[in-house]
């Protein structure tokens, strides 16, 4: 490590976030042709949670002719640090100063970390407007979720690159590779990246369709896993079974943008499940999607890996286990305690109008087999300020409360008693999902809410929390935002906002200053839209129909449900936009 | 039966708290294959014991941990060190029946203190002096908002020059712990050294018991 590097981290806290050295880090090649910088804008422990970012690294490294590190954004102390000692922020693989890459690629998993972008950039000493850029400076890139509305982003980002990146980011290495090759000018090594599948290159073209991969099962997955210096949030292998979701929740941005859904072969998850595990030692795997036990070979795939778990003490874990497919017979034995579920709705009404296909007899179905066998604490999770929802709705969380712990006296088999944990969060409506066009409830609105379920929830023994109803708010604005929103994002940042979606760093106060001093107000962006009027995000092809949106839309006033599109097709628009992908994936689709 | 194992801990790896260390070879040791004794119950981990932490930034050759196995020392040498970080690698193990205490037996540990500049190594010196001609000496110990001053001369028990730059300070270690760093910082600031920058390295590289034999007696 460089020895000035080495010196300002003993001054910070967890210098092991920057030291490098991971296990399992590929060899940095010293003569690649591209030198390929992949960013995510927040701390090393929830950067290490990300599988995108690890995807493109370790399929970035494999090329001959790239070498990829990684920079995360440095906590408050180092870039204190930074700044003090007049040091450019650096890769953590070989603290080579971030300016001196030729692609920085970022990360976006979600808006609160906008500003966390400008940080980093300001950090490395690169000017954070895309127009101040020069050809001394890295061309930046932006993916992940939140990009499928560029808009209030396009002043800073050079590229945006939509949708999934496996091939679309292998062909901006090429592209780059061949632009240094021939000596290109920075102008034109982005018209020549603006002609690749995904990606939106701002003043070059005007309109982008989102990458979407056709057959996951060969689309690049890596085994060998960074271990990360510091314990990551989520400590474990992760195994991506599928990408994209039949259900159509209507709130859901993940559910829409990442259709159809594409399934890996249980023979090839077998193979990579056994690599992820001797590779890598963690204690736990998790196979993970957006709805894990919809997965139709799933216990084929863990009667498979089972053996494998046994010798190497491993213990699977099932994220997203949605209420009516509970599969606890091959979750980890070791901690029968904690058991989640997502109902997102208090009554039948408001579950049929968001499209959540699942009754309380569902819920109560799994509780019974789980309180059986030896279960004793549940967490609920719900949605609040949902479309049409009324104060029987919140009543609805309130009941099905009660009734879990009556049913838990009548059913458990432990003999601690029951520990309940309802969690809510605000409904924050998303591009491309049906509620796209939906308000926001107002911050009083919702701390309305909130603290009638706290006064309801806490005298009865139930641990209620909730989502600062603030910081929603501001990711209702720039989820939904539009060009203007840049300049709003750069005062914000310039206010000192950072960390954003850090609770203790939140500052509301900020980010209304910021909005006015553009003359816009909060609200205005986090109100309902008319369904006539041109979106910011409307340039970009996402795969569902704005057709299909609207008639969700309409459903869902009516309460009247649309059925799992496992179960046929439901006309959503990747079948008519994305015919090859639909064609290998969906039902319907001549691979079915 | 044990392995006991004795482990650098050099480089960037110097930089990792204690438990992420000991998170890096429980993962290392599940993925060599090793077959270790994990405790029983509600919810099973890996049995391995470790000698005290070591600051932050402070670089070693002579950690130790033991882990509860079968395999004979030489293999699991080898099995392990392929699955190591960088900076972290067993250099010695051995095979014993019972527990060797060396968190409990360790009482001293020899420091290499490297000084980066002679105006620094001159003004260590004189105070070197000092503190062994004296039966007192005190540290100021610095925690975020609080500040103790602590008599350390007992705690002091050998130190040589080993050249221009370089000492070997044996300093009590384990549950009387004088910190090699902290001493020498001291010795800068009552110089009115500026001690927010680093001056100096340091590596640890014996321990001993309270007879004054190496730890490392129990692997020959």
């Amino acid at each position: 490590m460089k020895q000035r590097i080495a010196d300002i981290l003993l001054k910070v806290d967890k210098p092991a976030r920057y030291c490098g050295g991971e296990f399992n880090t590929p060899e940095m090649k010293r003569n690649a042709k591209l030198n390929f910088l992949m960013c995510f804008p927040d701390v090393y422990e929830v950067a290490h949670s990300n599988l995108g970012i690890k995807i493109l690294y370790y399929m970035l490294n494999a090329r001959l002719d790239t070498k990829c590190e990684t920079c995360y954004a440095p906590w408050h102390d180092l870039a204190e640090q930074l700044k003090q000692n007049s040091i450019d922020l650096f890769s953590l693989e070989t603290q080579t100063p971030i300016k001196e890459f030729d692609v920085i690629g970022f990360s976006m998993q979600y808006e609160m970390s906008y500003t966390n972008v400008l940080y980093m950039l300001e950090l490395g000493n690169i000017p954070l407007f895309r127009n101040e850029r020069n050809e001394s400076h890295p061309i930046i890139v932006a993916g992940g979720p939140c990009v499928i509305n560029p808009s209030p982003l396009v002043d800073f980002i050079d590229v945006f690159s939509i949708g999934d990146g496996e091939d679309a980011i292998n062909q901006l290495a090429e592209t780059v590779v061949y632009c240094k090759d021939n000596n290109f000018s920075r102008r034109k090594t982005l018209e020549e990246i603006s002609k690749i599948n995904g990606m939106y290159v701002p003043n070059v073209n005007t309109t982008a369709r989102r990458a979407v991969v056709d057959n996951l099962d060969t689309a690049f997955y890596p085994t060998k896993i960074q271990i990360p210096n510091v314990e990551a949030v989520h400590n474990r292998a992760v195994l991506e079974i599928f990408r994209g979701c039949t259900r159509g929740c209507r709130f859901c941005q993940a559910g829409m943008i990442y259709r159809p859904v594409r399934e890996r072969k249980v023979e090839t998850l077998k193979k990579y499940a056994k690599e992820l595990i001797i590779n890598n030692g963690f204690e736990e795997i998790s196979l993970s999607s957006l709805s894990t036990c919809d997965y139709p070979n799933l216990k084929e795939l863990l009667r498979a890996i089972k053996p494998v778990c046994d010798e190497y003490n491993v213990n699977v874990s099932l994220p997203s286990t949605r209420i009516d497919s509970f599969e606890s017979e091959y979750v980890s034995k070791a901690r029968l305690s904690s058991l989640t579920f997502a109902p997102e709705a208090g009554t039948q009404r408001m579950r049929d109008v968001i499209n959540k296909n699942v009754t309380e007899e569902d819920l109560f179905r799994s509780l019974k087999y789980a309180f059986e066998r030896g279960y004793s604490s549940v967490k609920l999770y719900f949605m609040i300020g949902l479309p049409t929802e009324t104060d029987e709705d919140i009543d609805g969380i309130i009941q099905l409360a009660k009734k879990i712990k009556q049913f838990y006296k009548a059913n458990a088999t432990s003999k601690k008693p029951l520990s309940l944990s309802i969690s809510t969060s605000t409904f924050v409506p998303k591009p491309f999902t049906p509620f796209q066009w939906e308000a926001q409830i107002s911050i009083s609105e919702t701390e309305r809410k909130q603290f009638y379920l706290k006064d309801a929830l806490r005298p009865l023994g139930i641990k209620y929390s909730y989502h600062d109803s603030r910081i929603s708010r501001i990711e209702a604005c720039l989820a939904r935002g539009d060009e203007k929103l840049g300049k709003v994002i750069y005062k914000a940042y310039k206010n000192g906002c950072v960390f954003d979606s850090w609770n203790d760093f939140f500052d509301y106060q900020k980010w209304v200053d910021a909005f006015l001093s553009e003359n816009l107000t909060i609200d205005e962006y986090a109100s309902k839209i008319d369904t006539n009027k041109t979106l910011p995000w409307d340039n970009i092809e996402a795969g569902v129909s704005k057709e299909f949106l609207l008639l969700e839309r309409e459903k869902a006033y009516k309460g009247i449900l649309t059925d799992d599109c496992r179960n046929g097709c439901r006309n959503c628009g990747i079948n008519a936009s994305f015919k090859s992908s639909f064609n290998a994936n969906c039902k319907g689709g001549a691979g079915s | 039966m044990i392995v006991l194992c004795k482990y650098t801990k050099l480089g960037s790896a110097s930089l990792l708290p204690h438990l992420d260390v000991m998170r890096c070879i429980m993962m290392a040791i599940r993925r060599s294959g090793i077959k270790v004794k994990f405790s029983e119950g509600y919810n099973p981990h890996m049995q391995l014991y470790f000698n005290q932490p070591l600051p932050l930034g402070i670089e070693s050759q002579c950690e130790y941990f033991y882990a509860i196995t079968d395999l004979d020392a030489k293999t699991f040498i080898k099995k392990l060190n392929s699955q190591m970080r960088e900076g972290i690698s067993i250099v010695k193990a051995i095979n014993l029946n019972g527990d060797p205490k060396i968190a409990k037996n360790m009482r001293f540990a020899d420091y290499l203190c490297t000084m980066r500049d002679i105006t620094y190594a001159n003004i260590v010196d004189k105070e070197i002096n000092k503190l062994l001609k004296s039966n007192e000496y005190t540290v100021t110990i610095k925690k975020r908002n609080d500040e103790t001053v602590k008599e350390i001369r007992n705690m002091v028990k050998d130190i040589k020059k080993l050249d221009d730059l370089s000492y070997c300070f044996t300093l009590s270690c384990g549950n009387e712990n004088l910190r090699a760093d902290v001493l020498i910082n001291e010795m800068l600031s009552r110089n009115n050294v500026n001690t927010n920058e680093r001056k100096f390295n340091i590596i640890k590289t014996n321990t001993y018991d309270l007879n004054g034999s190496n730890i490392d007696e129990l692997f020959n």
